[in-house]
C-alpha cells in the first residue's frame, strides 16, 4: 500500500500497522520527449500526473517544488491510474508524470517520454509502498504475519540478486511484458532495490511531516502507533526459488 | 397460479437477484481463502491473500506467492489490484 494512504487510514482510526517496506527507489519522473524541461521550474503551467494525492510521489514532488521555488498552484496535478500514464503522455494529454515502475519505463522505451528524475536522485532510498496488515491479523495470527514478513524479506533478497529471473517470475502476475520489467530491474541496476526494507521512524516521520504540510494528513501520527517491527527477521537469506529456464 | 404476468415477472426478478447474489458471494469458495485472511485452517498450512499493485514497488508480493506455491510452509497468495484509489478514476488535485 502507498505509505501516506496507510497513514491516512491510521489517522481515520483504521487499525492497521506498517510491518515492512516493499522496496527502495523504483519510481521515475517522466516528461514529454519534446519538452525541453530540465527541472520542475520548467514545468510551470504544465499538467503533471500522479497516482494519487495519497502517494509519496505527490509529496516528494511537492517538496521538490518547494526546494526549487515553484508554488503549489503553478503545476496542475491530476490523478491518473499508472497504466494510463504512458498513453496519456504519448497523446499529450499530460506533460509529465511521477509513478512507480514499470509505467515510467514504458514511455521511455516507446520513445514518447524521457527521464527527468529517478526517485533515487531526488530522495535516496525513496519509499513509496509499505506492507500493511490489520491489527486483528497481528492479534489473532502473529505467526502468519511473521511468516509473511520473512517471505517478503527473503523474496526481496532473492530478487535483488536475481533480477532477470525475478522479471520472468513476476511478468505473468503483472500481466506485463517481461522485457519492460527486465529493463526496469537492470537499467540501471540501482533503479529499484529490495534491500534495507526495515521501516525506520526517521523515514516514515519524514513522509508524515510532508503529508501534514501538504494537507493530506490533519495532524502528525505517532510512529509507535504506525509501525510494528517485531516480525522482521534478524537474518535475511535469499528465498529458495527456481525460476526455471 | 403462474398465469399472471405480474407473478411471472416477480418470480423472474427474485430468481435473477438470487443468481446475482450467488455469483457475488461465491459460496463454493467458503472455507478456503475467503476475505483477507481465511481464519483457522484445519490443516497446519494456512493461507493468506495479500493484495498488490502491478508495479515493481510491490514485486516481492508475487515473488512470495511464487515461492510459497509449492512449499509446505504457509501459503501467501497474491491478489492483483488495479488501483490504489478505487474511489475515483481521474480528478484534479487541489494544491
Amino acid at each position: 500500500m502507498i505509505a501516506p494512504l496507510a497513514m491516512k487510514l491510521r489517522e481515520q482510526g483504521v487499525p492497521v500497522k506498517i510491518v515492512y517496506l516493499g522496496h527502495r527507489d523504483g519510481s521515475t519522473v517522466m516528461v514529454r520527449k519534446d519538452l525541453p524541461a530540465e527541472s520542475l521550474r520548467d514545468l510551470r503551467g504544465k499538467t503533471f500526473a500522479i497516482p494519487s494525492k495519497y502517494s509519496n510521489q505527490y509529496l516528494v514532488i511537492r517538496k521538490l517544488m518547494d526546494d526549487q521555488g515553484v508554488k503549489p498552484d503553478e503545476i496542475r496535478f491530476v490523478e491518473l491510474p499508472p497504466p494510463d500514464m504512458p498513453g496519456a503522455l504519448a497523446a499529450r494529454a499530460i506533460d509529465a508524470y511521477f509513478v512507480g515502475e514499470p509505467h515510467a519505463a514504458k514511455a521511455e522505451l516507446d520513445g514518447s517520454g524521457r527521464v527527468l528524475y529517478h526517485a533515487k536522485d531526488i530522495w535516496p532510498h525513496f519509499i513509496s509502498c509499505v506492507l500493511v496488515v490489520t491489527e486483528k491479523l497481528i492479534r489473532e495470527r502473529p505467526e502468519v504475519v511473521r511468516d509473511l514478513v520473512r517471505g517478503i524479506a527473503e523474496s526481496g533478497e532473492w530478487a535483488d540478486g536475481h533480477r532477470l529471473e525475478a522479471a520472468k517470475v513476476v511478468a505473468p502476475y503483472f500481466r506485463q511484458d517481461e522485457k519492460v520489467i527486465r529493463y526496469v530491474l537492470t537499467q540501471p541496476p540501482d533503479r529499484v532495490s529490495y534491500r534495507m526494507l526495515t521501516p525506520t521512524d526517521e523515514d516514515l516521520q519524514q513522509i508524515n511531516d510532508m503529508a501534514v504540510k501538504a494537507g493530506i494528513l490533519e495532524k502528525p501520527i505517532a510512529m509507535k502507533d504506525l509501525i510494528d517491527r517485531q516480525f522482521i527477521p534478524l537474518d535475511i537469506k535469499p528465498a529458495n526459488i527456481d525460476a526455471g529456464e | 397460479m403462474l398465469r399472471s404476468p405480474i407473478t411471472r415477472w416477480l418470480i423472474g426478478i427474485v430468481a435473477f437477484i438470487a443468481l446475482l447474489g450467488v455469483l457475488r458471494f461465491k459460496p463454493w469458495n467458503r472455507g478456503s481463502t475467503g476475505g483477507l485472511f481465511s481464519g483457522q485452517s484445519s490443516s497446519t498450512r494456512q493461507e493468506l491473500k495479500v493484495g498488490y499493485l502491478p508495479v515493481t514497488c510491490h514485486l516481492t508480493c508475487p515473488v512470495t506467492d511464487f515461492a510459497t506455491k509449492t512449499s509446505t510452509a504457509n501459503r501467501f497468495e497474491s491478489q492483483r489490484l488495479l488501483t490504489s484509489r478505487p474511489w475515483s478514476n481521474q480528478s484534479r488535485v487541489d494544491a
